[in-house]
């Protein structure tokens, strides 16, 4: 069974506690080893999610001179990409970044898709809707 | 009108059935920077007879294919639409054709960018005499971009299509403006009217970091002045079509979730001649609503 759900960054943590007291209070060997294979899940997760978003950082960081670049940063009006970058350039990186993480990708960012994001957490959203 | 809605529909099924294939709504496809623009809709019917009705309306319905044949080149079938009742030279023209925009990417350091937007269109202007109003209308433009960051600081403050300064700065609280420029060449056939076109775009968004904080909008206020300067290359004495063309507008406007569109309110002003539209030489205010839709069938 696959079963996928979001939650935000500060919550991780939250999850990944909440595993280890589980695993701390369940004594039937095959429960604890069903556990710490979801927990193994979540971190490999969490651990994908931090490699995109530095990823993400490292590449944008080439076309913008303004400093510190946050998950929040709005492209355009806070860190001043170009509408040339947004249309042509920005797609391109995002393949790259995908390709990069991961080589069997299910398909490739689009232009119009790349063009639609706001704030960096958009592109970091769109390689992850991809991978 | 029942025959546009039956058109304006399929034009959205086909977008959502094929791929990479968009439909937009805005103002008009043949200028580049006006494309962007919302489409205007304005109209009052009066109750009093001795008064007529006011109808006002700049719409282009595109569809659009994204990355045809050649990497980058989108090509859009276009439909427009432009009437205006409420001015002294009243229009309404309908106009078909296509549209080719392509970006020319010159791999420097800084990313330097040309791109082409090249039309071709039929256009019908139903106010004139009867076959005087049909002709063909051919127009090429090139707009440069520069997509990286520029070493020197000044220099990156007059990057075309950046919007400058950025927020981490303290002005950004009071303004942040963006502009944009580019020429190129119009052909008239009907009246074998060659036009050379330089133009320019301002747009300033008054306290757009705060408005950000407030309503999730960062260009809530907009403030636009366009210039473009056409000048006639031909014997043909039609001046009243080209020279200076003025226009602002300062509006609101409500930015739709997922990029789909905007809706506005805008004070548009507008002195000069367009002849793209066969606008002639006039000046006028006018109030309207705005409205620009993006359907896409791929949003990865």
């Amino acid at each position: 069974m696959k079963i996928h759900f979001e939650i935000e960054a500060n919550e991780a943590p939250l999850l990944i506690n909440a595993l280890d007291l589980a695993l701390q209070s369940v004594n039937n060997p095959a429960h604890k080893a069903s556990i710490q294979k979801i927990k193994s899940e979540v971190v490999s997760d969490i651990n994908a999610d931090q490699v995109i978003r530095n990823n993400v950082i490292s590449a944008i960081s080439h076309w913008t001179k303004v400093r510190p670049i946050l998950t929040t940063s709005n492209l355009r009006f806070g860190l001043s990409l170009t509408k040339g970058f947004m249309q042509n350039h920005l797609h391109q990186l995002c393949n790259k970044i995908l390709i990069s993480i991961s080589p069997n990708h299910k398909s490739k960012v689009s232009r119009e898709g790349a063009n639609k994001c706001e704030t960096i957490q958009d592109i970091i959203n769109i390689i992850q809707t991809n991978i | 009108m029942l025959l546009r809605l039956t058109i304006i529909v399929y034009f959205c099924v086909i977008a959502q059935t094929f791929a990479q294939l968009k439909v937009e709504l805005g103002e008009t496809f043949s200028d580049k920077h006006k494309r962007n623009e919302p489409a205007i809709v304005y109209f009052n019917f009066q109750n009093n007879d001795t008064t007529s009705d006011t109808f006002v309306a700049d719409m282009a319905l595109g569809l659009t294919f994204e990355d045809v044949i050649w990497n980058g080149l989108s090509l859009s079938f276009v439909s427009e639409w432009h009437r205006n009742t409420q001015i002294k030279n009243k229009r309404h023209v309908q106009q078909l054709g296509l549209n080719l925009k392509k970006p020319f990417d010159f791999q420097n350091s800084s990313h330097f960018t040309l791109e082409l937007n090249a039309n071709g269109k039929y256009s019908h202007d139903l106010r004139a005499t009867e076959g005087a109003g049909e002709t063909g209308i051919y127009s090429a433009y090139i707009n440069p971009y520069w997509s990286g960051v520029l070493p020197n600081n000044f220099l990156n403050y007059l990057r075309p299509g950046a919007i400058m300064p950025d927020t981490t700065t303290k002005a950004s609280y009071i303004i942040q403006y963006e502009y944009l420029f580019g020429g190129g060449l119009e052909y008239i056939k009907h009246d074998d009217l060659l036009i050379g076109n330089v133009n320019a775009q301002l747009i300033l968004y008054p306290a757009s970091k705060a408005l950000a904080r407030l309503l999730n909008q960062t260009e809530f206020i907009k403030i636009q002045a366009n210039i473009t300067e056409r000048t006639n290359h031909t014997n043909n004495d039609s001046l009243e079509l080209s020279g200076f063309f003025f226009s602002y507008q300062i509006g609101v406007q409500y930015k739709l979730p997922d990029k789909k569109g905007l809706i506005g309110l805008s004070l548009d002003y507008i002195n000069g001649a367009n002849p793209l539209i066969a606008q002639i030489e006039q000046n006028y205010h006018q109030v309207t609503i705005k409205t620009k839709l993006s359907l896409s069938s791929n949003n990865k």
